[in-house]
């Protein structure tokens, strides 16, 4: 949304205002982190590691057509897979066999947190889209940008993530009305 | 073949996401699924917590913005430039203080949702009908609520949800919803909002600070260049900061031409609030009456082809229903031109007035001409039963619109400024 998303000039303005830079994602990191880790208190944690590391290596980033933001959302995902592999917390997919039933998600509480836990489960690039896109909803020419893909292949990944979501659920024998 | 057919599923998914279309089948499954994961994600962090963060963090975080020397030169190059006294009597730099990291720290940084009420007044009385308009903003999720009030009437609703835009006027009980702001002439001209174009000017500094005295207060005035239009017009705002709580009392809007300038609105800040995203998500939402009239607008860059453009003569104009809008036979030049434009997607119609103003009639699909670019500066100011609204195009010409279902009007006037092309829309009428 703000009109010098992703260019030269913004680009420069946050690698040389760390301030600004903090103030401007430090909330939006926290959010991605949330969902990766399962925890907002770890993730507020880790958020503040990801702005130390920015620290040291923000000021030395070359302008390559992506925002500083893109960086910190990379930095960010791999953090957070460090943090799981650490300990050991990467969620399988579940394996639950039964009869999938139909529900309406919105209406069910227990559902719902099934879904985040699925959510979960998609592959780390399947995430970050999906974040990008519907919880901070930038464009997808922006999230085209963030992640290095072009328009149609973010398109592709949130097609792809929906269906790894349905079929994680259905293992749990949930499924979704439309 | 499988490939093909999911990219074409991918793109029907983009479009239900953007709210473009409903869906069926797989798509709604997948879209109401995506939707429902990404809900519990989308929490606020309160801006007092980004502050405890940042406090937290290492010192090279808090260090003072050296505010690069190009800054203050530039301040100076404007104060010769216009070689006038005007706002700036002084160049204060308060040691160990940096009055626009505070005043944007004030408003909750860049992203923070606000609650705004402020009151909008020509600066040359007369000029346009004063206005009071309440606002909710959270565009960080890009969720915003404007309601506008003229002469204690509410004239005006606009919502933003996402992409989507619904414009509703309660005087004729009539809604315009569009896909995107690209379907409205002017975009989404709320979005530059005076505090929220202020809260963005902030970031990228500004040209002049002065300590000064209102209204037995101390007061920072700031300088903030905005935008550059046609024939060297330049439009920049000085806003008035309590210098106890950094937040904005006044905001002046100046246009300057050539060697003259004036100011053109004045914007008194009545209230600013930083508000959470819970509150801001109860406070941002409409509910348009069950009787309301409504006109899907269809997005002018997308797919939309010229078929036809054919000459009129006054006869034929005179005919067209609903009625095409005009100035009269005259108006500083007599009529060249009456043309129908036809699209695929609609049609329009042009009244030309020499190479100096252009009156179009649309309805549906805005001649894709009229398009601004999104983020240009807009003014919105309410007149009869609407509201006009005030933006640049991409190629710098001046537009002012009047959206009503069916029978929108815009006027172009690539030489006047933004109080000749009010007085012209006081002066329109149906061609008959």
């Amino acid at each position: 949304m703000p009109e010098e998303f992703g260019d030269e000039q913004r680009f420069r303005r946050e690698q040389a205002d760390l301030e600004l830079l903090f103030r401007a994602h430090y909330a939006e990191i926290v959010r991605y982190l949330a969902v990766r880790l399962g925890s907002r208190e770890e993730a507020s944690d880790l958020a503040s590691e990801v702005f130390v590391e920015a620290l040291r290596r923000v000021p030395t980033l070359r302008w390559r057509g992506k925002p500083v933001l893109a960086w910190l959302y990379r930095v960010a995902s791999n953090m957070a897979a460090d943090e799981l592999s650490r300990r050991g917390r990467e969620a399988p997919a579940a394996e639950v066999e039964g009869t999938a039933v139909p529900i309406d998600l919105s209406e069910q509480v227990a559902d719902r947190e099934a879904l985040v836990r699925a959510l979960r489960t998609l592959p780390p690039d399947y995430q970050l889209v999906v974040h990008l896109r519907l919880v901070e909803g930038y464009s997808f020419a922006e999230v085209a940008r963030m992640t290095g893909r072009s328009v149609g292949a973010c398109q592709m990944v949130l097609l792809r993530a929906g269906r790894l979501l349905r079929t994680t659920l259905r293992q749990e024998g949930i499924r979704a009305t439309a | 073949m499988r490939l093909r057919e999911d990219r074409r599923l991918a793109l029907r998914l983009a479009r239900v996401l953007e709210g473009r279309e409903r869906g069926e089948g797989e798509v709604r499954e997948l879209a109401s699924l995506l939707e429902l994961a990404a809900a519990p994600a989308r929490f606020d962090v309160p801006a007092e917590e980004v502050e405890r963060a940042l406090r937290r963090a290492p010192t090279p975080f808090r260090t003072r913005r050296p505010r690069p020397a190009r800054r203050l030169l530039l301040a100076g190059a404007a104060v010769a430039a216009t070689a006038s006294a005007l706002v700036v009597a002084s160049i204060v730099r308060t040691p160990g203080l940096d009055v626009a990291d505070e005043a944007l720290a004030a408003l909750g940084g860049p992203r923070a949702g606000l609650r705004i009420v402020e009151r909008i007044d020509p600066s040359r009385p007369g000029a346009f009908t004063p206005s009071v308009r309440v606002a909710w903003l959270d565009l960080g999720r890009r969720r915003a609520l404007w309601n506008q009030f003229a002469e204690g009437r509410l004239v005006a609703v606009t919502l933003l949800e996402g992409r989507r835009v619904t414009r509703f006027s309660p005087l004729t009980n009539s809604a315009i919803v569009g896909p995107s702001c690209r379907a409205f002439a002017s975009g989404c001209a709320e979005l530059v909002d005076p505090v929220e174009l202020y809260r963005r000017a902030l970031q990228r500094g500004v040209s002049s600070t002065s300590k000064e005295r209102s209204g037995g207060r101390p007061v920072y005035v700031l300088r903030l260049p905005v935008q550059r239009l046609a024939d060297a017009v330049v439009i920049d705002q000085v806003v008035t900061v309590d210098a106890r709580t950094f937040l904005p009392l006044q905001i002046v809007w100046r246009e300057r031409r050539g060697d003259a300038e004036r100011e053109f609105a004045v914007i008194t800040v009545r209230l600013v609030k930083v508000v959470s995203a819970a509150v801001a998500a109860q406070a941002i939402s409409l509910t348009l009456p069950a009787n309301v009239r409504i006109e899907q607008r269809v997005d002018p860059t997308r797919g939309v082809r010229l078929l036809e453009t054919r000459p009129l003569t006054r006869a034929q104009a005179s005919r067209v229903v609903p009625a095409i809008s005009w100035l009269g036979p005259n108006y500083r030049e007599p009529v060249t031109a009456i043309e129908e434009l036809r699209w695929n997607a609609g049609r329009a119609y042009r009244v030309r007035y020499g190479n100096s103003l252009t009156v179009w009639s649309y309805g549906a699909l805005v001649p894709p001409e009229l398009v601004a670019g999104r983020y240009v500066p807009a003014k919105s100011i309410p007149q009869g039963d609407g509201v006009v609204r005030f933006y640049t195009t991409d190629d710098d010409r001046l537009v002012a619109e009047l959206e009503r279902p069916g029978r929108s009007v815009a006027i172009v006037g690539p030489r006047y400024g933004k109080e000749d092309l009010f007085a012209a829309f006081a002066r329109l009428q149906e061609l008959r």
